[in-house]
């Protein structure tokens, strides 16, 4: 029963998750039995060599690989029991996953890229935040009403020092301009759990101070972040960092 | 003042499409040959077919006898050939009506005008006796309610009547108190008017240019002596008989409208095989061109869609966003290949018909909106139907997996 209610109170819950692949007619554990908890405002870091398991663990938990056994919740809700409408709307509306590879749709500019997880499912389109609600159909010098996500949108791509590029198409940006398009995209939706794939890989000193002051100031906000890196600059931004070794996640 | 856009799920398909306006462009490419076959063979064999019934109901006669060496041009006249003058004379014709089998006969007398001011081509003047008329006057009852009196003429679909309602023949104006509805045969550059007006149209003829027949002849001449037989007789026998009866009477032409009907039945029926023949080649090609083009943007694309996925889309969203693309070039390659056909089909049916030497009758403007619905139809169909068969590659489950294929 004490497990039932720990199922409840955190937002994100993993239990005994076991990936197991087989390569050369053996079979192993990418991700061997893993528990984690993570609540709201929590941010933590996953570190340890490539091909431990980590982004395996990590689209686990989004409901994107399917696990061997084990179980992952997100708001006391099992992820492999829930129906593919339910899993998007779970992956649309309460994670926000940042890609370790590029997958900004090539045929959007970077706005569209950014705006598109807000219209995705439909009912969203009424829903403004409420601090926006102040500034909804004031004009501007031309006479356009300003669209709400399109400003959404633009406040991202500023906070991440790339709205200049606003109109551009992924095929004109550098590899660190679409990663922090890509974070600015993930954050569209204000999720509640923020899944970050080596969110500093290819960005210089300063773009990394940008991106990781903003997760920190997420994480105080609210927002549970868990985030794989290999970046030592990026783990001191970070509450604790876990170790993940041989698909076996322990604290250092 | 005006609200600022942002993009939709619904808007979408429409700049995947924009933004590979090559595979836009071969997709619409190939959907508008599609349709454009499609509808432009379906409209032949239909106007062809359209033809052939109706030639089959103008044929009235089981047998027609025409004078020595005329029952190739009296053939052409029936189908879709040239204008021609030929006759023999009234007596003959008196003879033959009272062949043994015999059970109706009618006298026709054919003229070929000069060209005239309504016409692009040369008319064919068809006399005919209303007394004993049972070719003619049925075909004109459906259009005409009346007795076609003399001097008076009656039209084909294929004559331009003049404003004031008549037609130039040979210097004078002649009054046409009706026009026949279109047959596809050469009967549609035909004019008809009753056996007492063919001397007045010779006399015509005469005071403008050559007699087109000998004054003597205007009032006895035949050009087809047309028979129905009676019950129990075969057209070929009946034309025994007539043999028969004098010895130079073995010279006369001989027409079996049912053999012409049967002879281009075959023609028609090739061309109508070959046609549906093209177009299923052309079908199998495209839709093969179809597929590669789909599946050739599958491994283009998974990144797109396991994007998509991991960002929210249902496999809904996804089948709607390829559906939607398809939806959209299909209809736009289908419309323009319908257009395309209707370029060739409608404004050069004339000249289509004449080139096949086969009766082409335009179909109704209910049949040829059929024709574009089915044609659009079809097109939109096999593109969707292909592009799905494309997604079901695209929405594996297991999107991650394809993000990390090749990292």
């Amino acid at each position: 029963m004490e497990h039932e209610s720990d199922f409840r109170d955190h937002l994100l819950v993993v239990s005994d998750l076991t990936k197991r692949f087989r390569r050369r007619g053996k079979e192993f554990d990418a991700v061997s039995h893993v528990d984690l908890d993570l609540d709201e405002g929590d941010f933590v870091a996953i570190v340890g060599r490539s091909g431990n398991g980590k982004s395996t663990l990590i689209t686990m938990i989004a409901g994107l690989t399917r696990p061997t056994c084990g179980t992952v919740r997100v708001q006391g809700r099992v992820v492999g029991e829930m129906t593919d409408m339910e899993l998007s709307r779970l992956r649309n509306r309460t994670i926000g996953f940042v890609m370790q590879s590029q997958t900004l749709l090539s045929n959007l500019t970077v706005l569209d890229n950014v705006v598109l997880p807000a219209v995705l499912f439909a009912e969203r389109h009424s829903q403004r935040p409420a601090d926006q609600s102040d500034r909804i159909g004031r004009p501007d010098a031309d006479g356009i009403v300003p669209d709400p996500l399109n400003e959404k949108a633009m406040q991202l791509l500023e906070r991440l020092g790339v709205a200049d590029l606003a109109g551009s198409y992924p095929r004109e940006l550098s590899g660190g301009e679409m990663r922090r398009v890509s974070i600015a995209r993930a954050l569209m939706n204000d999720p509640r759990l923020l899944i970050a794939d080596e969110p500093t890989g290819d960005l210089d000193q300063e773009s990394t101070d940008i991106v990781m002051t903003l997760l920190r100031q997420l994480a105080d906000a609210g927002t549970a972040i868990l985030m794989v890196t290999h970046d030592p600059e990026a783990l001191g931004y970070a509450d604790y960092a876990l170790r993940m070794d041989a698909g076996v996640l322990s604290r250092p | 003042m005006s609200m600022e856009s942002h993009i939709t799920l619904r808007s979408l398909p429409r700049e995947n499409l924009k933004g590979k306006p090559l595979r836009t462009a071969a997709l619409t490419i190939v959907v508008t040959l599609l349709s454009l076959a499609l509808f432009a063979g379906s409209m032949l064999s239909m106007n062809l077919d359209n033809g052939m019934r109706s030639m089959e109901r103008r044929l009235g006669a089981d047998l027609m006898v025409v004078p020595q060496n005329s029952a190739s041009q009296a053939e052409a006249l029936l189908t879709s050939g040239s204008p021609g003058t030929f006759y023999f004379t009234r007596d003959v014709a008196s003879a033959i009506s009272k062949a043994d089998g015999v059970a109706q006969s009618t006298e026709q007398v054919y003229i070929s005008s000069l060209a005239a001011s309504c016409c692009s081509s040369k008319l064919q003047i068809i006399g005919y006796d209303p007394a004993t008329d049972f070719v003619i006057q049925p075909w004109l009852s459906s259009q005409f309610d009346g007795d076609v009196k003399d001097g008076q003429i009656v039209a084909g679909a294929g004559v331009n009547v003049s404003a004031d309602g008549t037609i130039e023949l040979y210097g004078r104006d002649w009054p046409v108190v009706a026009q026949l509805a279109s047959t596809g045969t050469s009967l549609d550059n035909s004019v008809f008017v009753n056996r007492a007006t063919v001397p007045q149209m010779v006399e015509a003829s005469a005071q403008v240019s050559h007699r087109v027949m000998p004054a003597e002849y205007a009032r006895k001449a035949v050009s087809a002596v047309l028979i129905k037989v009676a019950d129990g007789y075969d057209p070929h026998m009946v034309a025994r008989s007539i043999t028969r009866l004098d010895s130079s009477y073995g010279k006369l032409g001989f027409v079996y409208p049912g053999g012409i009907t049967a002879s281009t039945k075959v023609s028609l029926g090739s061309l109508v095989g070959y046609t549906a023949i093209v177009v299923a080649v052309l079908w199998v090609m495209g839709v093969i061109v179809l597929l590669a083009v789909f599946f050739s943007s599958v491994n283009e694309r998974k990144r797109e869609f396991a994007s998509l996925r991991i960002m929210g889309a249902t496999r809904g969203m996804l089948r709607g966003v390829i559906v939607r693309e398809a939806l959209i070039v299909s209809l736009a390659g289908s419309v323009i290949g319908v257009a395309l056909a209707s370029l060739i089909v409608f404004p050069f049916s004339t000249l289509i018909g004449r080139q096949l030497q086969l009766p082409y009758l335009q179909a109704g403007p209910l049949v040829v909106i059929g024709m574009i619905a089915l044609a659009v139809a079809c097109s939109v169909a096999i593109c969707v139907a292909a592009s799905m068969l494309a997604m079901r590659r695209l929405a594996r489950p297991e999107a991650y997996m394809t993000l990390r294929e090749g990292q």
